[in-house]
Protein backbone atom coordinates (compact mmCIF):
# COMPACT_ATOMS: atom_id res chain seq x y z
CA UNK A 1 0.00 0.00 0.00
CA UNK A 2 1.89 3.15 -1.09
CA UNK A 3 1.06 6.12 0.49
CA UNK A 4 2.27 9.58 -0.47
CA UNK A 5 2.30 11.63 2.45
CA UNK A 6 4.02 15.12 2.06
CA UNK A 7 6.30 14.77 4.56
CA UNK A 8 6.05 18.86 4.96
CA UNK A 9 2.48 18.40 4.31
CA UNK A 10 1.20 16.88 7.02
CA UNK A 11 1.89 18.83 10.34
CA UNK A 12 -0.86 18.95 12.47
CA UNK A 13 -2.56 15.96 11.17
CA UNK A 14 -1.25 13.51 13.52
CA UNK A 15 -3.49 10.60 15.01
CA UNK A 16 -5.86 10.44 17.66
CA UNK A 17 -5.26 11.10 21.28
CA UNK A 18 -2.91 14.01 21.06
CA UNK A 19 -3.62 17.19 22.51
CA UNK A 20 -5.96 19.24 20.95
CA UNK A 21 -5.28 22.71 19.67
CA UNK A 22 -7.70 25.70 20.41
CA UNK A 23 -7.12 27.47 17.03
CA UNK A 24 -9.12 25.67 14.34
CA UNK A 25 -7.65 25.64 10.95
CA UNK A 26 -9.93 24.82 8.15
CA UNK A 27 -7.90 24.49 5.00
CA UNK A 28 -8.43 23.53 1.07
CA UNK A 29 -8.83 19.81 1.09
CA UNK A 30 -5.63 19.35 -1.22
CA UNK A 31 -3.73 22.12 1.07
CA UNK A 32 -1.66 21.39 4.13
CA UNK A 33 -3.17 21.61 7.67
CA UNK A 34 -0.51 23.80 9.99
CA UNK A 35 -0.96 24.21 13.73
CA UNK A 36 1.76 26.43 15.53
CA UNK A 37 3.21 24.32 17.96
CA UNK A 38 2.29 24.06 21.58
CA UNK A 39 4.05 23.15 24.39
CA UNK A 40 0.75 21.32 25.65
CA UNK A 41 1.69 18.43 22.84
CA UNK A 42 4.08 15.88 23.79
CA UNK A 43 2.83 13.14 22.26
CA UNK A 44 1.09 11.87 19.24
CA UNK A 45 -0.94 8.44 20.38
CA UNK A 46 -3.19 6.26 18.62
CA UNK A 47 -5.20 2.56 19.66
CA UNK A 48 -5.85 -0.38 17.97
CA UNK A 49 -8.40 -3.16 19.50
CA UNK A 50 -8.67 -6.50 17.78
CA UNK A 51 -12.75 -7.34 17.20
CA UNK A 52 -14.29 -10.50 17.67
CA UNK A 53 -17.40 -10.67 14.89
CA UNK A 54 -19.82 -12.43 17.53
CA UNK A 55 -19.62 -9.40 19.74
CA UNK A 56 -21.57 -7.36 17.19
CA UNK A 57 -23.40 -9.42 15.04
CA UNK A 58 -25.86 -12.57 15.41
CA UNK A 59 -24.81 -14.17 12.20
CA UNK A 60 -22.27 -13.73 9.51
CA UNK A 61 -25.07 -13.93 6.92
CA UNK A 62 -24.07 -11.63 3.77
CA UNK A 63 -20.97 -10.76 5.27
CA UNK A 64 -20.56 -8.37 8.22
CA UNK A 65 -18.18 -4.94 8.18
CA UNK A 66 -17.92 -3.39 11.60
CA UNK A 67 -16.50 0.00 11.99
CA UNK A 68 -14.42 1.01 14.71
CA UNK A 69 -14.44 4.48 14.58
CA UNK A 70 -12.20 4.93 17.73
CA UNK A 71 -9.68 2.73 16.33
CA UNK A 72 -10.26 4.49 12.90
CA UNK A 73 -10.02 0.67 11.53
CA UNK A 74 -12.71 -1.18 9.06
CA UNK A 75 -12.79 -4.83 10.00
CA UNK A 76 -14.55 -7.28 6.76
CA UNK A 77 -15.43 -11.08 7.78
CA UNK A 78 -16.89 -12.79 4.76
CA UNK A 79 -20.19 -15.32 5.69
CA UNK A 80 -18.33 -18.35 5.75
CA UNK A 81 -15.40 -16.48 7.44
CA UNK A 82 -13.08 -17.40 5.32
CA UNK A 83 -11.96 -13.89 4.59
CA UNK A 84 -11.15 -11.06 6.93
CA UNK A 85 -9.75 -7.93 6.25
CA UNK A 86 -9.09 -5.41 8.24
CA UNK A 87 -8.35 -1.90 6.95
CA UNK A 88 -7.30 2.15 7.94
CA UNK A 89 -10.07 4.01 7.30
CA UNK A 90 -11.25 7.47 7.98
CA UNK A 91 -13.24 8.72 10.44
CA UNK A 92 -16.25 11.21 10.80
CA UNK A 93 -14.51 14.90 11.51
CA UNK A 94 -16.59 15.89 14.18
CA UNK A 95 -19.38 14.14 17.17
CA UNK A 96 -21.67 15.80 15.28
CA UNK A 97 -21.17 14.28 12.11
CA UNK A 98 -21.07 10.54 13.57
CA UNK A 99 -23.45 7.99 13.80
CA UNK A 100 -23.40 4.70 15.38
CA UNK A 101 -25.88 1.74 15.01
CA UNK A 102 -26.77 -1.08 12.68
CA UNK A 103 -26.97 -0.38 9.11
CA UNK A 104 -26.45 -2.35 5.76
CA UNK A 105 -25.43 -2.19 2.23
CA UNK A 106 -28.21 -1.31 0.05
CA UNK A 107 -26.25 -0.09 -3.02
CA UNK A 108 -22.73 -1.04 -4.34
CA UNK A 109 -21.37 2.09 -6.52
CA UNK A 110 -18.79 1.23 -9.58
CA UNK A 111 -17.26 4.72 -10.15
CA UNK A 112 -19.67 7.04 -8.73
CA UNK A 113 -20.18 10.31 -8.96
CA UNK A 114 -20.27 12.82 -5.78
CA UNK A 115 -22.60 14.92 -4.86
CA UNK A 116 -23.03 16.92 -1.94
CA UNK A 117 -25.66 16.34 0.36
CA UNK A 118 -28.59 19.43 1.69
CA UNK A 119 -26.24 19.84 4.80
CA UNK A 120 -23.07 19.88 2.77
CA UNK A 121 -23.94 22.58 0.59
CA UNK A 122 -25.42 24.71 3.54
CA UNK A 123 -22.43 24.61 5.04
CA UNK A 124 -20.40 25.58 1.71
CA UNK A 125 -22.56 27.04 -0.58
CA UNK A 126 -19.34 27.25 -3.27
CA UNK A 127 -19.57 23.26 -3.19
CA UNK A 128 -19.90 22.07 -7.00
CA UNK A 129 -22.76 19.97 -7.60
CA UNK A 130 -21.16 17.18 -8.51
CA UNK A 131 -17.75 15.52 -8.79
CA UNK A 132 -17.58 12.52 -11.43
CA UNK A 133 -15.30 9.51 -11.42
CA UNK A 134 -11.41 10.32 -11.36
CA UNK A 135 -8.94 11.41 -8.48
CA UNK A 136 -10.82 14.25 -7.01
CA UNK A 137 -14.04 12.32 -6.21
CA UNK A 138 -14.02 12.36 -2.87
CA UNK A 139 -16.14 9.29 -2.73
CA UNK A 140 -13.00 7.17 -5.03
CA UNK A 141 -13.37 4.84 -7.13
CA UNK A 142 -16.09 2.64 -5.46
CA UNK A 143 -19.26 3.27 -2.78
CA UNK A 144 -21.35 0.90 -0.79
CA UNK A 145 -24.11 2.92 0.28
CA UNK A 146 -25.71 2.23 3.55
CA UNK A 147 -29.52 1.97 4.50
CA UNK A 148 -29.39 5.76 6.50
CA UNK A 149 -29.07 8.10 3.84
CA UNK A 150 -26.24 9.92 2.58
CA UNK A 151 -23.91 7.31 4.77
CA UNK A 152 -21.83 5.57 2.80
CA UNK A 153 -18.36 3.65 2.87
CA UNK A 154 -16.36 4.33 0.09
CA UNK A 155 -12.17 4.95 -1.24
CA UNK A 156 -10.91 8.23 -1.94
CA UNK A 157 -9.36 10.99 -3.13
CA UNK A 158 -6.77 11.67 -0.60
CA UNK A 159 -4.74 8.87 0.97
CA UNK A 160 -4.24 11.61 4.00
CA UNK A 161 -7.70 11.21 4.91
CA UNK A 162 -6.84 7.45 5.66
CA UNK A 163 -6.71 7.30 9.51
CA UNK A 164 -7.97 10.48 10.50
CA UNK A 165 -11.24 12.31 11.05
CA UNK A 166 -11.69 13.82 7.58
CA UNK A 167 -15.39 12.55 6.57
CA UNK A 168 -19.03 14.13 6.45
CA UNK A 169 -20.27 11.16 8.34
CA UNK A 170 -18.90 8.38 5.75
CA UNK A 171 -16.19 5.91 6.28
CA UNK A 172 -13.50 5.56 3.29
CA UNK A 173 -10.69 3.56 2.66
CA UNK A 174 -7.44 3.26 0.21
CA UNK A 175 -9.30 2.68 -3.20
CA UNK A 176 -7.41 -0.88 -3.59
CA UNK A 177 -8.64 -1.40 -0.67
CA UNK A 178 -12.54 -0.64 -1.25
CA UNK A 179 -12.13 -2.38 -4.32
CA UNK A 180 -11.51 -5.67 -2.54
CA UNK A 181 -14.18 -5.20 -0.53
CA UNK A 182 -16.82 -4.04 -3.07
CA UNK A 183 -15.85 -7.21 -4.99
CA UNK A 184 -16.77 -9.24 -1.57
CA UNK A 185 -19.85 -7.45 -0.23
CA UNK A 186 -23.67 -7.86 -1.02
CA UNK A 187 -26.50 -6.06 -1.19
CA UNK A 188 -28.12 -6.65 2.16
CA UNK A 189 -24.35 -7.34 4.26
CA UNK A 190 -24.37 -6.52 7.77
CA UNK A 191 -22.83 -3.18 8.40
CA UNK A 192 -22.16 -1.52 12.15
CA UNK A 193 -20.45 1.86 12.67
CA UNK A 194 -19.10 1.46 16.53
CA UNK B 1 6.45 25.10 5.16
CA UNK B 2 3.44 26.39 2.43
CA UNK B 3 1.31 27.26 4.66
CA UNK B 4 2.01 29.95 7.31
CA UNK B 5 0.44 29.01 11.11
CA UNK B 6 -3.24 30.11 11.16
CA UNK B 7 -4.06 30.85 7.06
CA UNK B 8 -7.41 29.85 6.74
CA UNK B 9 -8.10 29.01 3.09
CA UNK B 10 -11.77 27.92 3.42
CA UNK B 11 -12.36 26.15 -0.25
CA UNK B 12 -13.36 22.19 1.19
CA UNK B 13 -14.10 20.34 -1.38
CA UNK B 14 -16.41 18.99 1.13
CA UNK B 15 -17.98 15.13 1.95
CA UNK B 16 -15.60 13.22 2.97
CA UNK B 17 -12.76 15.45 1.37
CA UNK B 18 -12.21 18.22 4.26
CA UNK B 19 -9.16 17.13 6.37
CA UNK B 20 -10.03 18.09 10.16
CA UNK B 21 -9.41 21.43 11.16
CA UNK B 22 -9.27 20.54 14.47
CA UNK B 23 -6.62 17.66 14.36
CA UNK B 24 -3.83 17.66 16.91
CA UNK B 25 -0.55 19.50 15.86
CA UNK B 26 2.89 17.49 15.30
CA UNK B 27 5.25 17.61 17.84
CA UNK B 28 7.49 20.15 18.78
CA UNK B 29 10.89 19.82 20.33
CA UNK B 30 10.45 22.72 22.04
CA UNK B 31 7.31 21.82 23.69
CA UNK B 32 9.07 18.49 24.71
CA UNK B 33 12.22 19.90 25.68
CA UNK B 34 10.63 20.93 29.38
CA UNK B 35 10.84 16.88 29.87
CA UNK B 36 14.61 16.31 28.90
CA UNK B 37 15.83 14.52 26.34
CA UNK B 38 15.36 10.54 27.09
CA UNK B 39 17.70 8.56 25.10
CA UNK B 40 16.76 4.75 24.58
CA UNK B 41 19.75 3.17 23.16
CA UNK B 42 21.07 -0.65 22.53
CA UNK B 43 22.62 -0.69 25.89
CA UNK B 44 19.24 -0.08 28.17
CA UNK B 45 16.59 -1.36 25.56
CA UNK B 46 16.59 -4.79 27.46
CA UNK B 47 16.10 -2.29 30.81
CA UNK B 48 12.95 0.19 29.17
CA UNK B 49 11.40 -3.09 28.36
CA UNK B 50 11.41 -4.36 31.40
CA UNK B 51 10.78 -1.43 33.41
CA UNK B 52 7.78 -0.77 31.00
CA UNK B 53 6.80 -4.76 31.83
CA UNK B 54 6.87 -3.60 35.51
CA UNK B 55 5.06 -0.30 35.29
CA UNK B 56 1.92 -2.09 33.31
CA UNK B 57 2.14 -4.98 35.59
CA UNK B 58 1.79 -2.89 38.64
CA UNK B 59 -0.66 -0.88 36.91
CA UNK B 60 -3.26 -4.10 36.05
CA UNK B 61 -3.02 -5.74 39.88
CA UNK B 62 -4.18 -2.30 40.78
CA UNK B 63 -7.16 -3.16 38.92
CA UNK B 64 -6.81 -6.74 40.02
CA UNK B 65 -6.08 -8.00 36.97
CA UNK B 66 -3.20 -11.07 35.67
CA UNK B 67 0.32 -10.13 35.00
CA UNK B 68 1.69 -9.73 31.35
CA UNK B 69 5.06 -10.86 30.32
CA UNK B 70 7.51 -9.76 27.35
CA UNK B 71 6.87 -12.01 24.56
CA UNK B 72 10.33 -12.07 22.09
CA UNK B 73 8.53 -12.41 18.47
CA UNK B 74 5.79 -9.95 19.96
CA UNK B 75 8.45 -7.32 20.64
CA UNK B 76 10.21 -7.97 17.32
CA UNK B 77 6.94 -7.12 15.76
CA UNK B 78 6.74 -3.68 17.71
CA UNK B 79 10.21 -2.91 16.98
CA UNK B 80 9.26 -3.29 13.77
CA UNK B 81 5.95 -1.00 13.94
CA UNK B 82 7.92 1.50 15.59
CA UNK B 83 10.80 1.68 12.75
CA UNK B 84 7.58 1.69 10.25
CA UNK B 85 5.99 4.77 12.13
CA UNK B 86 9.22 6.59 11.94
CA UNK B 87 9.63 5.67 8.61
CA UNK B 88 6.05 6.64 7.81
CA UNK B 89 6.46 10.03 10.18
CA UNK B 90 3.37 8.46 11.50
CA UNK B 91 1.55 7.47 14.33
CA UNK B 92 -0.75 5.19 13.89
CA UNK B 93 -1.42 1.22 13.57
CA UNK B 94 -0.78 0.22 10.15
CA UNK B 95 2.73 -0.44 8.70
CA UNK B 96 4.06 1.34 4.90
CA UNK B 97 2.43 -2.47 3.68
CA UNK B 98 -0.95 -1.53 5.12
CA UNK B 99 -0.14 -4.41 7.62
CA UNK B 100 -2.14 -4.57 10.91
CA UNK B 101 -1.04 -5.63 14.49
CA UNK B 102 -2.22 -9.21 13.50
CA UNK B 103 -0.60 -9.49 10.31
CA UNK B 104 2.73 -8.01 11.98
CA UNK B 105 2.69 -10.22 15.15
CA UNK B 106 2.28 -13.33 12.83
CA UNK B 107 4.82 -12.65 10.54
CA UNK B 108 6.79 -12.31 13.66
CA UNK B 109 5.95 -16.09 14.55
CA UNK B 110 3.63 -15.65 17.47
CA UNK B 111 0.71 -18.04 17.73
CA UNK B 112 -1.07 -16.03 20.19
CA UNK B 113 -4.20 -13.67 19.56
CA UNK B 114 -3.10 -9.70 19.34
CA UNK B 115 -5.63 -8.05 21.42
CA UNK B 116 -4.93 -4.68 20.75
CA UNK B 117 -1.89 -2.10 20.20
CA UNK B 118 -0.99 1.17 21.31
CA UNK B 119 1.65 3.59 19.85
CA UNK B 120 3.11 7.11 20.68
CA UNK B 121 5.22 9.23 19.14
CA UNK B 122 6.97 11.61 21.51
CA UNK B 123 9.70 12.34 23.93
CA UNK B 124 8.11 10.76 26.47
CA UNK B 125 10.10 7.81 28.30
CA UNK B 126 7.81 4.53 28.62
CA UNK B 127 6.54 5.10 32.44
CA UNK B 128 5.36 8.42 30.99
CA UNK B 129 3.82 6.86 27.85
CA UNK B 130 2.19 3.86 29.91
CA UNK B 131 0.55 6.96 32.34
CA UNK B 132 -0.32 8.84 29.14
CA UNK B 133 -2.18 5.32 27.09
CA UNK B 134 -4.01 5.29 30.94
CA UNK B 135 -5.26 8.27 30.31
CA UNK B 136 -7.25 7.60 27.51
CA UNK B 137 -10.52 5.43 27.74
CA UNK B 138 -10.03 3.62 25.03
CA UNK B 139 -5.99 3.02 25.25
CA UNK B 140 -6.63 2.38 29.04
CA UNK B 141 -8.80 -0.52 27.97
CA UNK B 142 -6.21 -2.32 25.88
CA UNK B 143 -3.57 -1.96 28.99
CA UNK B 144 -6.07 -3.38 31.06
CA UNK B 145 -7.79 -6.35 29.05
CA UNK B 146 -8.07 -9.07 31.02
CA UNK B 147 -7.44 -11.36 28.46
CA UNK B 148 -3.97 -9.72 28.20
CA UNK B 149 -0.99 -12.38 29.18
CA UNK B 150 2.12 -11.14 26.66
CA UNK B 151 2.99 -7.56 25.33
CA UNK B 152 5.61 -6.70 22.97
CA UNK B 153 7.42 -3.25 23.71
CA UNK B 154 8.74 -1.80 20.85
CA UNK B 155 10.66 1.88 20.56
CA UNK B 156 12.55 3.20 17.72
CA UNK B 157 14.77 6.26 17.86
CA UNK B 158 15.40 9.14 15.59
CA UNK B 159 18.53 10.87 15.47
CA UNK B 160 17.01 13.91 17.19
CA UNK B 161 15.74 11.92 20.39
CA UNK B 162 12.38 11.50 19.46
CA UNK B 163 10.74 8.42 20.17
CA UNK B 164 8.20 6.12 18.53
CA UNK B 165 6.70 3.51 20.77
CA UNK B 166 4.56 0.37 19.97
CA UNK B 167 3.19 -1.83 22.69
CA UNK B 168 1.47 -5.13 21.43
CA UNK B 169 -1.16 -6.70 23.78
CA UNK B 170 -1.96 -10.15 23.36
CA UNK B 171 -2.99 -13.64 25.21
Amino acid sequence: MTHSLTRRGLFGLASAGAATLAAPTLLRAQDVTTIAPSAANRHNTASFRSQRWQDHFQSLRKGAILCDLESRVLHYWSEDESTYLVYPSSVPMSEELTRRGYTEVVLKRHSPTWIPTPDMRARDPDLPKSIGPGPDNPLGTRALNLSWQYYRIHGIDLVEKIGRPASNGCVGIYNENIERLFDLVEIGTQVRLL
Amino acid sequence: MRAAFGLVAVLAVAACAQLNPSAPPRLDKAGASAQGIYAVTPENVAGVRKRAEDTLNTTRAAAGLAPVALDAALVAAADGQSRAMAEQDRAWNFGADGSSPPDRARRAGFEGHVLGELVSETYENEVQTIATWMGTPAQRAVLLDPAARRIGLGVYREPGNKLWWTLTVAN
